[in-house]
């Protein structure tokens, strides 16, 4: 598995608080993290920030395709607390 | 709620019940996605401390948490984008506070997991005694200014409100796994989720020894920061022993607290490892996601989702960070 470099990571941190500043409060948006572009089979190893939604808005919900050189991606999943 | 049984309701007029049909569709188009909101329908006024239902028909918003005068003000002032109003329905709108869950008692036999266990170790069912339910004794921890020991698991296991009172009793197993006052284990001591981690800890109280021990896995080594790519294991109450591998950390997510939406931070996202099994379930909150090959705690499990499966926990050094504990190894 890729490991990113501290620079690359000090940008995605950034990256990924700007979108949080824009997205997180959207109430179909569960989460937004920096990881793996899971949803691109032929590209799974490349390290994105990626914006967790509910499928049911992934046509509405525009998100950039890239902030300040880190890549953006939207990923379908709905998360409930475990107890 | 009690009605007079001899009470009887007015015939709808149905332009009035197709008027409400359309602000119901009006309601649902701005308020369902809130994580707040868990019903939308078309029904009478409830005059809730009346105990009483009206004769009014309004489309009503169910929300987990009603929040009321001044935090309802506060809340107003942060959120005026979610405050549900019969201005902007154009209808009569009732506001109900409700939390539905699915009710899945299907008499299958308990889990061992879910059984009075004596020593306490990681993965068994516990509750606060206040919620009918059960999440997972994540481990043993100590208070680096006390030295008491105590168990670690999430707030909404432990404690699950803002204000949770002093010396709240912790049930093994948990509450809906049959325990009672007679299995309290440990008291209600403090949470982090006003720095937006979902953890707390409560203190043991000398009714049964413990065992630094993951139940299926063997004894905890420690902590570390979770790292994309690590492989990791978990015991938890429900799904047991699984095993997953962490594809994004730094992650951020809102969660329901009093009212108000709070950021939870230092997410990490598992997901299934090469032998595509189940991650979590419900009932695994709290459990310790560990490196697989170093048993070191990496993350806290706390929320999941089934389609696809995943797995979020939050990052285990920043939850004993903001508790002042640390993870007894011996």
């Amino acid at each position: 598995m890729t490991t990113p470099s501290d620079e690359f990571m000090e940008r995605a941190i950034l990256a990924k608080d700007k979108l949080a500043e824009q997205f997180l409060n959207h109430p179909a948006v569960e989460l937004i993290d920096i990881g793996y572009d899971l949803e691109s089979p032929e590209n799974s190893q490349r390290i994105v920030v990626r914006v967790h939604a509910k499928s049911s808005v992934r046509a509405a919900l525009k998100v950039p395709d890239e902030i300040d050189g880190v890549p953006v991606k939207l990923m379908i999943a709905s998360y409930e607390e475990e107890d | 709620m009690k009605q007079d049984p001899s009470a009887t309701f007015p015939t709808i007029d149905p332009k009035e019940f197709r008027a409400a049909l359309r602000a119901r569709d009006r309601m649902m188009a701005f308020h369902l996605f809130d994580p707040n909101v868990k019903l939308i329908d078309v029904g009478w006024r409830i005059e809730e401390k009346k105990k009483r239902i009206t004769d009014q028909l309004t489309v009503r918003a169910h929300l987990r948490h009603k929040p009321q005068g001044e935090a309802f003000e506060t809340f107003r002032s942060h959120n005026q984008q979610r405050v549900i109003s019969e201005e902007h329905i154009g209808f009569p709108v009732d506001i109900v506070e409700a939390n539905y869950q699915t009710h899945q008692f299907w008499g299958w036999p308990p889990s061992p997991r879910a059984r009075v266990h004596n020593p306490l170790r990681g993965g068994i069912s516990i509750s606060n005694e206040r919620h009918y339910n059960y999440g997972t004794l994540g481990g043993i921890v100590r208070d680096r200014e006390t030295n008491a020991k105590m168990i670690l698991s999430n707030w909404h296991v432990l404690g699950g409100t803002p204000y949770v009172p002093d010396g709240l009793k912790i049930f093994q197993p948990g509450y809906a796994d049959g325990g009672a006052p007679p299995n309290t284990i440990a008291r209600f001591k403090r949470h982090a989720m006003a720095t937006g981690i979902d953890a707390a800890v409560a203190e043991l109280t000398d009714q049964r020894k413990t065992i630094n021990d993951q139940l299926g896995i063997g004894a905890v080594s420690g902590d570390a920061v979770p790292k994309l790519g690590m492989r990791v294991t978990k015991s938890g109450r429900t799904s047991e022993v699984t095993n997953g591998i962490i594809t994004g950390i730094e992650g951020v997510r809102t969660v329901p607290y009093g009212g108000f939406m709070q950021v939870v931070r230092h997410v990490i996202h598992i997901a299934q490892d090469s032998d595509r099994r189940q991650v979590s379930s419900p009932g695994d909150s709290g459990s310790w996601w560990l490196e697989t090959s170093t048993r070191l705690a990496v993350g806290l499990h706390f929320a999941g989702s089934d389609h696809p499966e995943y797995g979020l926990a939050i990052s285990m050094p920043k939850v004993l960070e903001a508790l002042n504990v640390e993870i007894l190894t011996s």
